[in-house]
């Protein structure tokens, strides 16, 4: 159980006791770019959201599409604000605690409130491509994979549906956290695995745990390896990638080394409005202004805090 | 006594069992629990404060304008497109049964698959509708990905896959119309056009209430078309209120949930009981 | 040229017109109504690779057959359970709505006064109330009916019963109140007068209420989705989202389980299709 990552841990505590281990590797929520369209026009990964900016700049100017958004499958217009959380976690460590006992709201709170105004400043820039709503996830991928365009903010796990359909470009698939405002300070948020879990009042406990124990030590963990390929980081320490990882999980790896990792806000508050992916569809298509989305969301939280009669709502 | 015995009420029972409890029962429930907090199990009284949140969050007030759009835009379009289509397929064609049976195909498919296929054919630039357009020089909108174009996208769509319901009606309305009112039209000289404004169009009267109350009812309360098209995008943008309902259900809101379906209640019967009135009265004057 | 020959040839010139604008018609209206389903169609014959790109094109590879199997396997051959429960509901509900509709739209039509008129006015009302979604499922639990035919069935028919009676009273306002009272002297009772001499003069209207009823409720796709979750209970109309992932879709599948789940209601069209027209005509449109 040691081995275990202390941001893994968290998630699956409950008070001093640790519940669950890892079944599969974790995956991050960042950006996924085209290394050869970096390559191509010289750039370097931003470590700044200006630099960013001017990367998308120098994109745009180049012909290709800077940033896919891909808002048909409306989920995946939440992630310039998901994956923003590293810089919000950084910041204002106690933001989970207090959103979810209606201390602080995303409206009111400055860093956590510039998720939404990423999300609308690459519109207003005129980053993202055309026909955002009726571009899909499968479409966005393509777009990637063959340097139509040149990033994809995504989790991770993407990058196993890469691998399957455009097993040639895998190779030119990197990964950057979505960077804050510090060039110190530029993290990436990660999304837990799924668990495993014992029940302790099963017959066979003990040989149940002892299955947990093998499945987290390196043989075990290589067994996994052999079998799934990971979309990100293991949360088991001490516990080095295989040499055929994707250059993408590689690039995350850098991130866990320097301890700039924070968990996605969902796996530190139960709270996630319903209504999320609408409102960063209406913000990305500049459909409403950020602050106007972040007040959306914060109703749409209370209104499930209410409905589920949670305390202090 | 006879009308008793043969009429009897035990005929009603059945029915009236089956409707009482698993229609009305529920119905005259959805005001109680639309006032609670509620999980199925447990409900605790709020007051108002559903209804309150149905009114004063615009994600949840887009609701109303484009279910008031959405009712009337397809109604309107299904009585006079059916009425253009009744009057050329009553007509002596070699072809009106083909015709006719095209027409009414689009009734019979799913409306998720129509939904589904549409929302292919809608894409704004390798979508086929666009193409066509292309081809004559029009540079076609993107249908569905236009937060103000959406919801009439969608409704286009609900006129296409019903018209062939109302043009059915229609036709078997204008069928029942004695052949003899025409050909005494006929012989005191008048011409096509007079006999569709002064016979086929009164005496059609019928079936064209038939059909507006109909559509404007089945408008009203549908959402499967928007739920398979756009889910209710861009954002909120084409939304019905029995999107709304079923939003908030999955989100397991069961109390504002239910508020939503006595909104919907209560604008269906304001909007359509006028209506109806209105419609039987004219009837009357004829 | 005698005036004969004039004639001749203005008939000849109208009846080319005719043709001219006949055809016409039929091209429009094949655009209109028929290319979308061409495009289901074509897209049902292709690859996968093929259908992505969602093109009209003509196949250059048929897969239909192969894609039919895929369609049937999928999911534990989810498509023949749904085929099958989609089938039990439907049957099921037409059953029971032709009988107790006919037999309440039959007292409905023959008795007058106030108590009738408010019951009529209350079955009319179903027509205009959406369904309450939540308190229905809460209905249901009390009777342990959620998630089981005999629930959704109720349903259904509940739902349906304000239409059917409206064609029903309609149609029977057409049959002369004087077989009644014939039928009573012979000595039939009210159910036997009902049973054996009203229901089966019902037909034309009852392939009305079948065709209309079984394709809404084949082809529901809301309902069953309220009041009959769970993978077991799988309707056809579901397993179209079988082949639509959070990540990717295999069109040309999606499309074949649309050509598959067309053909019931398209056979029960072919059954029923002239009688739709003269069931309506003779009753409820008419007024």
């Amino acid at each position: 159980m040691d081995r275990l990552t202390d941001e893994f841990k968290e998630t699956v505590a409950v008070g001093d006791a640790v519940y669950g281990i890892p079944g599969e590797a974790s995956s991050a929520g960042g950006w996924l770019y085209n290394k050869k369209v970096y390559e191509e026009l010289g750039l370097e990964v931003p470590h700044t959201w200006e630099e960013l900016m001017a990367n998308n700049e120098a994109i745009k100017e180049a012909g290709k599409i800077p940033v896919v958004a891909s808002y048909k499958d409306t989920w995946t217009s939440q992630l310039v604000l998901l994956a923003d959380y590293y810089n919000v976690y950084s910041e204002n460590p106690e933001f989970a605690e207090k959103f979810t006992n209606n201390e602080a709201k995303f409206a009111n709170t400055p860093i956590a409130l510039r998720g939404f105004e990423k999300l609308q400043a690459l519109q207003d820039a005129g980053y993202y491509n055309d026909e955002e709503s009726a571009t899909g996830y499968e479409d966005a991928l393509e777009m990637l994979a063959t340097g139509e365009a040149a990033h994809y903010p995504m989790l991770t796990f993407a990058l196993a549906a890469i691998a399957d359909t455009y097993p040639e470009a895998i190779e030119d698939i990197g990964f950057f956290g979505q960077p804050g405002d510090d060039p110190e300070d530029h993290g990436m948020t990660q999304w837990m695995p799924g668990s495993i879990y014992v029940n302790k009042d099963s017959e066979n406990a003990e040989a149940a745990k002892q299955w947990v124990e093998y499945f987290v030590s390196d043989e075990g963990m290589e067994t996994l390896m052999s079998v799934l390929k990971a979309n990100g980081p293991y949360v088991v320490e001490g516990l080095d990638l295989p040499e055929d990882a994707y250059p993408a999980v590689k690039d995350m790896k850098a991130y866990l080394e320097e301890g700039k990792v924070g968990p996605a806000l969902e796996f530190l508050s139960p709270l996630k409005g319903p209504n999320l992916e609408q409102i960063t569809v209406e913000v990305g298509l500049g459909m409403i202004t950020p602050e106007e989305g972040a007040e959306k969301y914060d109703r749409d939280v209370e209104r499930q805090a209410q409905q589920l009669d949670l305390e202090g709502w | 006594m006879r009308v008793n015995k043969m009429y009897s009420y035990a005929l009603l029972i059945p029915a009236g069992l089956i409707y009482g409890l698993f229609f009305l029962y529920p119905t005259v429930m959805s005001f109680f629990f639309g006032f609670t907090r509620w999980n199925l199990t447990d409900w605790e009284w709020i007051g108002f404060d559903n209804y309150i949140m149905f009114f004063e969050e615009s994600s949840l007030m887009i609701g109303f304008k484009n279910t008031f759009i959405f009712a009337f835009l397809t109604a309107g379009l299904k009585v006079v497109l059916g009425l253009i289509f009744a009057v050329l397929l009553t007509a002596k064609l070699r072809t009106k049964r083909f015709i006719r049976s095209m027409v009414f195909f689009p009734v019979l498919v799913s409306t998720i698959a129509v939904g589904i296929a549409f929302s292919v054919l809608m894409h704004p630039s390798e979508g086929l509708i666009n193409m066509v357009l292309g081809l004559v020089g029009i540079d076609g909108p993107n249908w569905l990905g236009n937060p103000n174009l959406a919801i009439y996208s969608v409704a286009f769509v609900d006129v296409w896959k019903g018209v062939g319901i109302a043009t059915v009606i229609f036709i078997a309305g204008m069928m029942s119309i004695p052949v003899d009112y025409y050909e005494a039209h006929q012989i005191d000289g008048g011409n096509k056009l007079n006999a569709f404004w002064y016979i086929t169009l009164p005496l059609s009267r019928p079936a064209i209430n038939a059909v507006i109350i109909l559509a404007l009812i089945g408008g009203l309360r549908t959402f499967d078309l928007v739920w398979a098209m756009t889910g209710g995008g861009p954002g909120f943008s084409s939304d019905l209120i029995a999107s709304i309902i079923y939003k908030q259900y999955q989100a397991g809101f069961y109390g504002l949930s239910t508020a939503g379906n006595v909104i919907l209640f209560l604008m269906v019967a304001l909007i359509v009981f006028p209506i109806f009135k209105y419609l039987n009265r004219k009837e009357v004057d004829l | 040229m005698n005036q004969q020959e004039e004639i001749k040839k203005e008939r000849r010139k109208k009846k080319l017109t005719r043709t001219v604008l006949e055809t016409l018609l039929v091209v429009i209206f094949s655009a209109l109504f028929l290319a979308p389903f061409y495009f289901i169609v074509v897209n049902a014959m292709k690859t996968s690779a093929d259908a992505s790109q969602l093109s009209i094109a003509w196949p250059s590879e048929f897969r239909i057959l192969e894609n039919m199997q895929d369609v049937l396997a999928a999911r534990d051959n989810m498509l023949l359970l749904s085929f099958f429960n989609s089938t039990v509901i439907t049957v099921s509900s037409i059953v029971i709505l032709l009988v107790v509709g006919s037999m309440a739209g039959f007292v409905l039509q023959r008795r007058s006064g106030k108590t009738i008129n408010i019951i009529g006015t209350t079955f009319l009302a179903g027509l205009m109330i959406p369904p309450a979604v939540v308190p229905t499922i809460w209905v249901l639990e009390q009777f342990q009916l959620f998630k089981t035919f005999p629930g959704i069935i109720l349903v259904m028919v509940a739902i349906s019963i304000p239409f059917s009676i409206i064609l029903y009273t309609g149609f029977i306002a057409t049959i002369p109140k004087e077989l009644d009272e014939a039928a009573i002297i012979d000595g039939c009772g009210g159910f036997r007068l009902f049973f054996s001499i009203i229901f089966p003069m019902l037909k034309p209207i009852h392939s009305t209420v079948i065709i209309l009823n079984a394709v809404q409720i084949f082809n529901d796709f809301v309902h069953p989705l309220y009041f009959f979750p769970g993978s077991e209970n799988a309707t056809v109309q579901l397993t179209l989202y079988n082949f639509m992932s959070m990540y990717s879709t295999d069109w040309n599948l999606l499309f074949t389980n649309v050509l598959l789940i067309t053909i019931p209601p398209f056979i029960l069209f072919l059954i029923f299709s002239e009688k739709i027209v003269a069931g309506m005509t003779a009753g409820s449109v008419k007024g």
